[in-house]
């Protein structure tokens, strides 16, 4: 009697079960089916950049209603390959990836090209664009001419002259970021016949970069102009200055609200600001729509705002979350 | 003569003797060569007596749970979380008070050193153990807290000059771990506390037989340890008005570097205050001179692991001398 | 002597409350009783020496008397009152320290912080008073036997010889007014001639009126202390006798044969 009572049971419960674990329809996608991303990064969760990357890929995200995986490969190019196997073995519907090293990821983006899954670079592209990979199209930006840029504006303002000197402070100076804007900077510095140098800051802590700087300062007296080159060492060098004992006029890339609060009071020039929030809310907006209508991605140069005292107003308070 | 007595007697004289050494070697070089190896100028005096602050006040709290027979790997993460919540909390003035907010940072700081004490001693696990997980679980929550963006931190006028004064040779950074220094002196050589601390240290089964409290002594340890881990991160951030996620990163190993090299036995029961400054004043001037020079980064960890490994042979090979 | 005298002796002997007495002590762990309904004293001024084979329970005993271990059943008594020795802070009230084989001091502390550890003393906020601490701390080094070659309170306890460590040890119980030493296996550690002065320090506790129990396998040591005698067996009594009714090749033999 009681193992009939008990067989019932277990046997509602295992329908019940069964009934249950049909997912109920998600929103997106015609058949109620919704597409799946992931976007890959290949530096530390902790550095601030990423975060309006991610703010800009999670706000489109969720307006079309898909389901967005972001990964950090702390600095790994093998753990970044494993991500990437990971994705296209879970078939997911499109990557978005920061392709900082030219051949690390090449086989994997033509797997993923080949298993009919749209691949993206953001912030960072192949040297050779789409002659080094597989990739469908580039959304981020022109390092060498924002490098340009910001030099020519640093030579008009500060009044530079031939035979100045301008230290160029940056995280990683052999990372394609860096070498790609020296490369801009330096071709508009040799022009004016000013010299230039590459400091390696590490980027262990802006208080650390801090250090570098101030100490590059104090035994090298004949700098004229500071080209910070990267976020951290456009937040430290205004304070490296003070430390230093110098007041010299800077100039860079990247936003934050510290960045923005020296610009705001005079203690930097300008800074180009890359608009990382596109970089990710672009990329996922190309890949959305190449999975529901096949539209082919397309190059994007989301660099080229230039962020001075003028504008900078706007950017406070946004400053660190989108832009 | 007597003097010189006097301070080869102290428990640091090893370690005050290559100290000394190192910085007349500096300082001749600085008088050398000015414009290259500027030790001298002032601006470098007052850099580098801000740089090494952080690291001391972090590195006393390690050593002084060290003496107690135990460590904590979970300081630079602490260190991160307690100030990135007083930044949060304060929010720029918008929020609490300043004077609170620092309160909660130090009381963050204090309870995870609680956390580790208890979990040390009730659950008899390792603490090498419980605080390499702590490591991990704090700067976990750290980034799922910050959701990986700087935090800002503007102190008012007043607090800035209370934590980043400077006047003359003298900073406040400095000032801070001289007083800390003082403090845990104190504590360490003329309070009944330190007494136990050096007991539990040495001969735990000892101390235990006659009757004092181990565990009450160790997680009092682990409190210290965390609070001074928490204000090494105030003093950091108040530096450079904000707090990275990165903040502290490594700064564990650095910690026990700098007290091992400032005469602490790993095992505990062994060690001076005096030692384990001037053992973070060493790891901070070489770290200073290799920037200074343009040794590349990775110079750093090279002289670092030669001199722990020489000063720990030095440090046996002078305390067997002494018995 | 014949077991009527003997019982005339006892009778005639003056009762003296002893220090601690225990009835029908019994330790039990789980199914195992390491100890069975023991009867065990201690009066001032005298030495007692137990004896027995090993996990005789002689270890038992002597943790239960410092408070380490609690027992299972039977009564304590303290002056002839009824007590509970639950804790190292019960014994430690009655006077008891326990003087350990391989010696409770802290190697890399000196000789006055081992001395005053965890009876540091100090102002109201905790700060120890070091000069009074060093005063005292002289004077106990110079009263103790068997402490040559220290010149300083301030000395480091690696430093000294074993025998040393071991007169530091017994200095600091004396000290701090117990009135029972406990003495687990002393003199193992010990050479000859440490051991000769440690047992002759004990003696001359005995004519201070401090009490000792000495757990010992070295059955000569114990007979030149000892007045009395107590041999346990499997955690039983066998043998309570004085020194003057016994020699050493009896005891042995009692202790061999069980």
């Amino acid at each position: 009697m009681r193992m009939r009572h008990v067989s019932t049971i277990g046997v509602c419960l295992g329908l019940l079960l069964a009934a249950g674990c049909e997912q109920p329809p998600a929103p997106g996608g015609a058949e109620g089916e919704q597409y799946r991303f992931t976007m890959i990064i290949f530096d530390q969760p902790g550095n601030a950049f990423w975060t309006k990357v991610v703010a800009g890929a999670q706000e489109m995200s969720e307006i079309l209603g898909c389901d967005t995986d972001v990964q950090f490969a702390n600095g790994d190019a093998s753990r970044q390959n494993d991500i990437l196997e990971t994705a296209i073995a879970n078939g997911v519907d499109g990557i978005g990836v920061v392709l900082n090293y030219d051949d690390a990821y090449d086989e994997n983006v033509q797997k993923a090209m080949d298993a009919g899954i749209a691949v993206i670079a953001f912030n960072i592209d192949d040297t050779q664009r789409a002659e080094g990979s597989a990739r469908m199209a580039y959304i981020g930006q022109d390092m060498e001419e924002a490098g340009a840029m910001v030099a020519a504006r640093l030579v008009k303002e500060a009044g530079l002259k031939e035979g100045d000197h301008v230290v160029c402070p940056v995280e990683y100076p052999e990372a394609v970021y860096a070498i790609q804007r020296y490369a801009g900077v330096k071709r508009v510095l040799d022009q004016h016949g000013i010299t230039s140098e590459i400091q390696s800051t590490g980027a262990i802590s802006v208080e650390d970069v801090l250090n570098k700087v101030a100490q590059y300062l104090i035994g090298h007296q004949e700098t004229d102009a500071i080209c910070a080159m990267g976020q951290m060492p456009m937040e430290a060098s205004p304070k490296a200055c003070k430390d230093a004992g110098v007041d010299l006029p800077i100039a860079g890339f990247d936003l934050s609200t510290q960045i923005a609060r020296d610009l705001d009071e005079g203690r930097s020039i300008a800074t180009v600001d890359q608009q990382p929030f596109y970089q990710g809310a672009l990329t996922l907006v190309q890949l959305y729509y190449h999975a529901k209508y096949g539209l082919h991605p397309c190059d994007i140069n989301t660099g080229g705002a230039m962020v001075d005292k003028s504008n900078v107003s706007r950017v406070i308070g946004l400053a660190d979350t989108v832009r | 003569m007597s003097a010189l007595r006097v301070v080869l007697r102290l428990k640091a004289a090893n370690i005050l003797l290559v100290f000394v050494a190192v910085q007349v070697v500096c300082i001749v070089m600085g008088l050398c060569f000015p414009r290259s190896f500027p030790y001298l100028s002032l601006n470098h005096v007052q850099l580098l007596l801000k740089s090494m602050a952080p690291l001391a006040i972090l590195s006393i709290g390690v050593g002084i749970l060290m003496i107690s027979g135990e460590f904590d790997l979970s300081v630079g993460s602490n260190c991160a979380l307690s100030a990135y919540i007083m930044a949060m909390t304060y929010n720029d003035g918008k929020g609490i008070p300043l004077l609170v907010a620092i309160a909660l940072a130090l009381l963050c700081g204090g309870a995870i050193g609680l956390f580790n004490g208890v979990i040390t001693t009730r659950a008899k696990i390792p603490s090498f153990i419980v605080t390499l997980g702590g490591l991990m679980i704090w700067r976990g929550v750290l980034l799922f807290v910050s959701g990986t963006a700087t935090a800002s931190f503007e102190t008012g006028k007043f607090a800035g000059a209370v934590f980043t004064g400077s006047w003359n040779v003298v900073q406040a950074q400095f000032v801070w771990a001289v007083l800390i220094g003082i403090g845990a002196h104190m504590l360490l050589e003329k309070h009944r506390l330190g007494n136990h601390m050096f007991s539990v240290g040495g001969n735990q089964d000892a101390a235990r037989a006659i009757g004092v409290k181990t565990d009450a002594v160790k997680t009092k340890a682990f409190i210290i340890c965390g609070m001074l881990a928490a204000f090494s991160g105030i003093i950091s951030s108040a530096r450079v008005n904000s707090v990275s996620p990165e903040l502290g990163k490594n700064m564990e190993l650095q910690a026990i570097a700098a007290c091992v090299v400032g005469g602490l036995s790993l095992m505990g029961g062994v060690g001076s205050i005096l030692g384990i400054l001037l053992g973070a004043a060493l790891l901070a001037t070489i770290r200073d001179v290799l920037t200074m020079v343009r040794a590349p980064g990775l110079y750093l960890d090279l002289f670092v692991g030669v001199l722990i490994i020489v000063a720990v042979i030095f440090n046996r090979i002078t305390r067997n001398k002494d018995v | 002597m014949p077991e009527a005298a003997q019982q005339e002796n006892a009778a005639n002997a003056v009762p003296e409350t002893p220090i601690v007495a225990m009835r029908g002590l019994t330790k039990r762990y789980g199914s195992i009783e390491a100890l069975s309904d023991i009867d065990f004293h201690i009066s001032a001024g005298e030495a007692v020496g137990l004896l027995g084979d090993n996990g005789a329970g002689k270890s038992t005993l002597i943790k239960i008397l410092s408070g380490i271990v609690p027992h299972t059943s039977g009564t304590i008594l303290y002056e002839g009152k009824p007590t509970r020795i639950r804790s190292r802070n019960d014994s430690t009230a009655m006077g008891i320290e326990t003087i350990y084989q391989d010696i409770a001091l802290v190697d890399d502390m000196n000789i006055m912080r081992n001395i005053f550890l965890g009876r540091e003393e100090t102002n109201a906020l905790g700060f120890m008073r070091s000069r009074s601490m060093r005063k005292k701390a002289m004077e106990v080094l110079e009263h103790t036997v068997g402490i040559s070659g220290i010149t300083s309170p301030e000395q480091i306890v690696r430093g000294l010889s074993g025998g040393q460590k071991q007169a530091v040890a017994l200095a600091r119980a004396v000290y701090f007014k117990n009135r029972i030493l406990l003495f687990d296996e002393p003199t193992s550690a010990l050479s000859v001639r440490e051991t000769d002065k440690t047992l002759d320090y004990i003696v001359q506790l005995k004519g201070e009126g401090i009490s000792s129990v000495l757990v010992t396998h070295n059955i000569y040591d114990a007979y030149r202390v000892a007045d009395r005698f107590v041999v346990l067996s499997h955690g039983r009594k066998v043998l309570e006798v004085d020194k003057a009714q016994t020699d050493v090749e009896e005891l042995t033999r009692f202790v061999v044969s069980h």
